[in-house]
């Protein structure tokens, strides 16, 4: 008789349980009506996109907030959007279960999204373009190294150009803002470059320049990173000659928290984040 | 009635081993009947061929008229139910409650509940352990767990009942009185009983014949008292000879 | 005081929430796990040369399977199960989006588990059950995993404990959960007591559920 008990009691907390789940996945908050919009999840790209959806009027954000916001600074949400966080990579597989999704660029092209398909983005002529724009960073007192001029010089030139723009079709977008430096020394004796990058699309970008920067006498060693952490902290330990991956807002925002004092020593490229389609094909199908 | 034509059991394996070796033997109903024999004689083989948890390689096995050495399925499991069986170690289920042992074979059935639990403690009250019936093996003695084993084995009244050193890991007063029990309940329900030992005491308690195994052939066999008394094999002369609780004392 | 009223008002519900998440998506998958681990455990003992119905091809493909499905990276499995998640949950996210890999990511852990804990049952007892004329199917429920029992309970609290750890990537694909707050917020955006009372809640978790192990396992073995 216990043992019929116990197994009921099992089934029936096995039922709630799948019960509960069931629950989450019809329709998002439980809520009829409700929109669901992904977003990526790590710190900059899932602020850019909150403030993306914030231009477009679908949510309002907490006052103040920055790159750091999160779904839990959204102050008003008038249509009922449930925000789902999810890893940038993972999005553009994800978009058939989720209303509209912001992708970046990069993931957009490699998963092959139809770019024409755009509902609305960052503009790459705008202020947001200079101000996200992924820069070069050194250490403060490399920034008159020879190193820092010949990779910037390269990566700032009219081939990296010409490579970034047919490459990436609008997904990245190569940046007209050069860098100007004060050579103060050289290194003659070591001419070995390390420089630290998310593979796509920088470490591809620092492939293709490599030939161009071993023709000026260096050799460029690429370490490839997952995260978007530790090339700072290489950085600033010295593994690193210099890091490709970050914008200048994040890297004021990593030296203030660990009081270091990384400098941006040239930027060279964009990647807008766009609002893709997903169940839904318009943004006017939540503002009725 | 059992019986036994040229049995043989042959394992493969990294070693060829021939644990029996043409073997024959007749075991009339009510009797308990002995094999005795040295470590490794093949004794143990032996009695688990006769439910076949053993298959023989070759020979006849005859239970009650029927050769049963290629039983499969279903007629092997009714066969099965037919023959008790106990052992050294009481392989008594420990998650399950004393009565609960007992009615497992009557589970298996699919007996209705009210008769299995009548059943079981008709059983215990038999052995002896009617008190224990809400009891778990691991709070019991090693001479009350025998004797659950054997209330569990006695479950579906067995024709015939199966005991594999079944006091051996038993002290002699808790061995005497397991072999009393076991002497009754042939007396009283007419269960044939084959006895495995490697003690010549206990064969001499209960068993009325006895077949003395060596190297997995038999080399004498007949009443107890004769064997005893007038031993024929050079192995059954040793044997008395080695066993110190000698059955002459 | 003023504070933790502060911190709580503000990240209160995201924790709650993240605690709802990762028991759900936790307790939901260890059970769908030992559904099919149960299964695939017991066909390993049944199956095995020393087992009540040999085969060895069966047994060695069951073997591969297991070890298999145990050498996949968790996050490559989450991202590469994507359309058969769709299939049978009807969306990649959320807590279903990760309960279907952390099933396919635990049952062949629960396979070696149960296979254990069912080889750990004294082959006197099988053998006293086949005397008694039990048939396969009636030993397999009567016998090994009724016998097993506290042993699979056990096995059962650090399948739990275990598919904890793995939920922490189940960020990936916006299943949130304590481990992802964690790593998302003290992590990458450096804020550090989000971080420290997320882990502390982890912790405070599977030290209960272990605990509940703990003593389920041992009320119900009757052997103390």
């Amino acid at each position: 008789m216990k043992r019929k008990i116990g197994l009921i009691g099992a089934l029936l907390l096995a039922g709630a349980l799948c019960f509960s789940l069931v629950g989450c996945t019809s329709g998002s908050n439980g809520g009829s009506g409700s929109y669901t919009i992904a977003v990526p999840s790590d710190t900059t790209n899932e602020a850019r996109a909150l403030l993306l959806l914030e231009a477009q009027g679908l949510i309002k954000l907490r006052e103040g907030t920055g790159l750091t916001a999160t779904k839990n600074d959204i102050v008003e949400n008038p249509y009922n959007i449930e925000i789902i966080e999810a890893e940038a990579a993972a999005l553009p597989r994800t978009l058939e279960d989720v209303d509209f999704a912001v992708i970046n660029g990069n993931y957009a092209l490699s998963a092959g999204l139809d770019t024409t398909t755009v509902l609305a983005g960052e503009d790459p002529a705008s202020d947001a373009a200079n101000e996200y724009a992924n820069l070069i960073a050194v250490r403060a007192e490399d920034m008159g190294a020879e190193k820092t001029r010949v990779l910037i010089e390269v990566l700032q030139g009219a081939e990296v150009k010409n490579y970034i723009n047919e490459t990436y079709a609008g997904a990245v977008v190569f940046v007209e803002i050069p860098s100007v430096l004060v050579l103060d020394r050289k290194d003659p004796a070591n001419t070995v470059i390390r420089v630290g990058a998310s593979p796509a699309p920088h470490a591809e970008i620092l492939e293709f320049a490599k030939p161009l920067i071993e023709a000026q006498g260096y050799t460029l060693e690429i370490i490839e990173f997952s995260d978007y952490v530790q090339p700072n902290v290489a950085l600033s330990e010295g593994d690193l000659d210099a890091n490709y991956f970050q914008h200048f807002p994040y890297l004021e925002d990593y030296n203030k928290e660990n009081k270091t004092t990384l400098a941006s020593a040239g930027k060279i490229h964009f990647e807008p984040l766009c609002i893709y389609p997903g169940k839904l094909s318009s943004l006017d199908d939540i503002k009725k | 009635m059992i019986q036994i034509n040229h049995l043989s059991k042959t394992f493969e394996g990294a070693t060829v081993h021939h644990a029996l070796r043409d073997v024959s033997l007749t075991i009339e109903d009510g009797d308990i009947y002995g094999i005795i024999g040295a470590s490794g004689a093949g004794k143990s083989t032996l009695v688990r061929c006769i439910n076949l948890l053993e298959r023989p390689t070759a020979g006849q096995l005859f239970i009650n008229g029927v050769d049963v050495v290629n039983l499969r399925g279903k007629p092997l499991l009714e066969l099965r139910r037919s023959i008790g069986m106990i052992f050294q170690d009481f392989s008594l289920f420990q998650q399950r409650s004393v009565l609960h042992n007992v009615t497992f074979p009557l589970e298996l059935r699919h007996d209705n509940k009210q008769h299995r639990v009548a059943r079981a403690r008709e059983l215990l009250e038999i052995v002896g352990l009617a008190d224990k019936e809400t009891s778990y093996p691991a709070q019991l003695s090693g001479g009350q767990q025998q004797r659950v084993a054997i209330a569990r084995a006695l479950a579906n009244e067995p024709t015939i009942m199966l005991c594999d050193e079944a006091t051996s890991a038993l002290d002699t007063r808790t061995t005497t009185s397991i072999l009393k029990l076991l002497k009754n309940i042939n007396q009283e329900f007419g269960v044939t009983m084959v006895v495995i030992t490697h003690s010549l005491s206990v064969a001499h308690k209960i068993c009325n014949k006895i077949a003395v195994i060596d190297e997995g052939r038999i080399v004498e066999s007949g009443s107890t008292a004769d064997v005893f008394a007038h031993p024929q094999s050079p192995i059954t002369k040793e044997l008395l000879a080695s066993d110190t609780l000698s059955v002459g004392a | 005081m003023e504070a933790i009223q502060g911190f709580l008002s503000q990240y209160g519900s995201l924790l709650a929430q993240g605690v709802w998440d990762t028991l759900v998506m936790t307790g939901v998958s260890t059970f769908f796990a030992y559904v099919i681990g149960i299964p695939i455990g017991v066909l390993v003992v049944l199956t095995s040369p020393t087992g009540l119905r040999p085969l060895r091809v069966a047994n060695t493909v069951l073997g591969w399977i297991v070890n298999i499905g145990r050498s996949i990276p968790f996050i490559i499995l989450l991202v590469a199960l994507i359309p058969f998640t769709r299939w049978i949950v009807g969306t990649s996210l959320g807590v279903p989006g990760a309960v279907v890999p952390l099933v396919v990511a635990a049952a062949p852990f629960v396979g070696r588990m149960v296979e254990q804990s069912l080889a750990e049952v004294d082959s006197g007892l099988i053998e006293a059950a086949m005397s008694s004329g039990a048939s396969t199917s009636q030993i397999v429920f009567k016998v090994f995993l009724r016998e097993s029992l506290p042993s699979l309970v056990r096995g059962a609290s650090i399948t739990f404990i275990t598919l904890f750890g793995y939920a922490a990537m189940a960020g990936t694909v916006g299943a949130g959960g304590l481990g992802d707050i964690a790593i998302r917020y003290g992590y990458q955006r450096f804020q550090g007591d989000i971080m420290v009372v997320a882990v502390i809640l982890c912790i405070v978790l599977v030290q209960i559920i272990q605990s509940i192990g703990d003593i389920v396992a041992r009320k119900i073995d009757k052997r103390n």
